[in-house]
């Protein structure tokens, strides 16, 4: 069996190849898009922090704008603080007016609206002193405590005398968890809060998931309250862009290896069967080729056959016509032995000399048609005039006395461009067919005509037997005759010579109706000759 | 006592010496040019033997030999070349014998001799 071929190959691994390379691509431009994503989503959780801060610090502000007004009086105080509970949420708000005095910046407590130890925890207290020395108006943040019991402290600097306000919110874990359940905005994030602008684990204030979100897939924003930054960093627990686009990878690489699959299946059939097909061909054709070859050899060996008999007939047609002059000369030279014999044997002898003679003549003659069959010349054309040359014809061949002869040629009529010889011998053979043809006596009518397409014709004419069909058909064979003498080559001859010379030869003959035949000849000068 | 003997061809030639040289052996010869002139002048008169070409224009020798109606004891044919079929349909019509041209005078005047001698 024979392997998988090349183009099936090149297919497959260029399917492949683009198959990876679109999963990748598109698997890398979804992590791009999940990466935005999950950065947009920090930063808009980093901004609804920022923007409750901004609350929390308008309403401390706010109290811290009063409680400076009112010459931080307590009782003023607590009447601003109350504002600020109950909280919306429910959380309950806990103040305090706090001064800082002293070089060692000894915080404390003027007035409180919650539980307040005397003095304020280390913490707190420096985060005052922090405040107070961040300058007038400015705020900070902590947040301080241990489970439970966590709070979110917030301080703002009154402006005057080294007063804080301070305010403490608890920190609500159950409803930072209640984030992660999916009907909650942000419930696919992991998010976390740090009281730094690093993701250091130390100053982590809460987070929605256990573990907090660590690693690369990591998107951070920073969140400020007054003069701190807390920073949020955010991990996504499932894909932000669908999990159509997340998978549209693997449904690209599958789909693409299907798609190889069927291709390369389809390619290979293709393949396999063009190459069945094209040996077959290869096969027809040697078979073709064998079959030309055996019908080339058998038709050489008719060829040579044909030639053969050919040969056979042409040699008993030559034979049988040279038999009978030879048998006349025999003949001959004995009544010619016989007659020299005798004292007054003279005149008859002469006479059989006279007989020897035409028979040798005869022989010559046969020799001389057979010559003229074997070798045909190419005619040497010049003008001829073709009355001029039927009336030599008609002198070298003279009608027997039984027939007659009549002409009817045209006044004018142009000559043909021929072989002058060649020409004779066709009219001397068709004038010799018609006396054959009458050896009752007859008319032979040799009429010359000039037809509209610049031809020249010459019709012989007789009104001898005629011929019917069978033989009209076969008349200008070689070797065939219907004369007792001859070998039956003289229409062939002439057909020929005529053909040569761009003419054309017609014969129309009914049984006892007499027979005509017509040459047609390009005229001199028509575009015909050559 | 000399014997007729009636020679067709239609080669003047041949017919000429043929009839040159059965006259000077002393046979009393008539000349005939094709088998139509042969009938009438059988019919006209008996001969003791026909010598006759096989090949003639109109009608071949054989088909004069099965014509005659009177058929002479013995016909010589003469032929240049004859085709099988000639030569059965000759035997079968008790030719005499047939004779391949060109032919010795000699072998000629053998053969005359014995059919005039079967004929008598």
């Amino acid at each position: 069996m024979r392997g998988v071929r090349l183009p099936t190959v090149a297919v497959v691994a260029t399917l492949v190849a683009a198959t990876g390379g679109s999963s990748w691509l598109a698997h890398r431009a979804n992590h791009l898009e999940e990466q935005r994503l999950l950065s947009e989503r920090a930063s808009e959780v980093a901004l609804i922090l920022t923007s409750d801060f901004a609350g929390l610090q308008t309403q401390i502000a706010t109290v811290a704008a009063e409680t400076a007004l009112n010459g931080a009086d307590p009782v003023a105080f607590r009447s601003a603080s109350s504002a600020l509970t109950p909280a919306s949420g429910g959380f309950t708000a806990t103040t305090a007016l706090a001064r800082v005095s002293g070089p060692a910046g000894t915080v404390r407590y003027l007035a409180t609206t919650g539980s307040f130890n005397e003095a304020p925890a280390a913490a707190l207290a420096a985060l005052m002193r922090r405040t107070v020395q961040a300058g007038p108006s400015a705020a900070t943040s902590i947040v301080i405590g241990e489970g439970s019991s966590r709070v979110l402290g917030l301080a703002h600097s009154v402006g005057v005398g080294g007063l804080v306000v301070y305010e403490q919110l608890p920190l609500d874990l159950e409803a930072a968890a209640s984030a992660t359940t999916t009907s909650a905005p942000f419930h696919e994030l992991n998010v976390a809060l740090y009281g730094e602008p690093t993701q250091n684990q130390d100053a982590l204030i809460l987070s929605t998931n256990e573990p907090p979100p660590t690693g690369n897939d990591v998107a951070t924003a920073t969140a400020p309250f007054g003069v701190d930054t807390w920073l949020v960093a955010t991990k996504a627990t499932t894909s932000l862009t669908g999990s159509l686009a997340a998978d549209s990878y693997w449904l690209i690489l599958a789909g693409g290896a299907l798609f190889t699959l069927v291709l390369g299946f389809l390619v290979e059939t293709l393949l396999r069967r063009r190459d069945y097909a094209v040996a077959l061909v290869a096969e027809r054709t040697v078979e073709l080729q064998d079959s030309v070859r055996e019908l080339e050899q058998a038709q050489e060996k008719l060829v040579q056959a044909t030639r053969l008999a050919a040969i056979g007939q042409l040699a008993s047609a030559i034979g049988h016509e040279l038999r009978n002059p030879l048998g006349v000369i025999t003949n001959a030279h004995y009544l010619l032995r016989a007659s020299v014999a005798r004292p007054d044997g003279g005149p008859d002898a002469l006479r059989h000399l006279n007989t020897a003679e035409r028979e040798v003549g005869a022989a010559t003659l046969i020799v001389s048609d057979l010559l003229d069959y074997a070798r045909a010349r190419a005619p040497v054309t010049g003008p001829v005039d073709v009355a001029d040359l039927i009336d030599e014809v008609q002198s070298v061949m003279p009608a027997p006395p039984e027939v007659t002869i009549t002409r009817e040629d045209l006044a004018g009529l142009p000559s043909v461009f021929a072989d002058r010889d060649q020409l004779r011998q066709v009219l001397l053979n068709l004038l010799s067919n018609a006396y054959e043809a009458m050896p009752e006596g007859g008319v032979v009518t040799i009429t010359t005509d000039a037809t509209t397409a610049g031809r020249v014709r010459i019709a012989v004419a007789d009104t001898g037997m005629g011929m019917d069909d069978e033989v009209r058909a076969q008349i200008f064979e070689p070797f065939f005759t219907q004369k007792a003498r001859g070998i039956g080559l003289g229409l062939s001859v002439t057909k020929r010579i005529v053909e040569t010379h761009h003419g054309t030869i017609a014969i129309v003959s009914t049984p006892g109706g007499g027979t005509t035949f017509t040459v047609e000849l390009p005229a001199t000068g028509s575009e015909e000759v050559t | 006592m000399s014997r007729s003997v009636l020679v067709v061809d239609d080669e003047p030639g041949m017919r000429e010496t043929l009839v040159d040289i059965l006259t000077s052996a002393g046979y009393i010869v008539t000349p005939a040019e094709d088998g139509a002139a042969a009938l009438e002048k059988a019919r006209a008169q008996p001969y003791d033997v026909i010598i006759m070409d096989i090949r003639m224009p109109a009608m071949t020798g054989v088909e004069v030999l099965a014509s005659l109606e009177h058929p002479p004891p013995q016909v010589v044919l003469m032929t240049g070349y004859a085709v099988d079929e000639q030569l059965r349909s000759a035997r079968e019509n008790n030719a005499f014998a047939i004779m391949q041209k060109p032919f010795q005078v000699s072998y000629l005047l053998r053969i005359v001799a014995e059919a005039v001698r079967g004929a008598a």
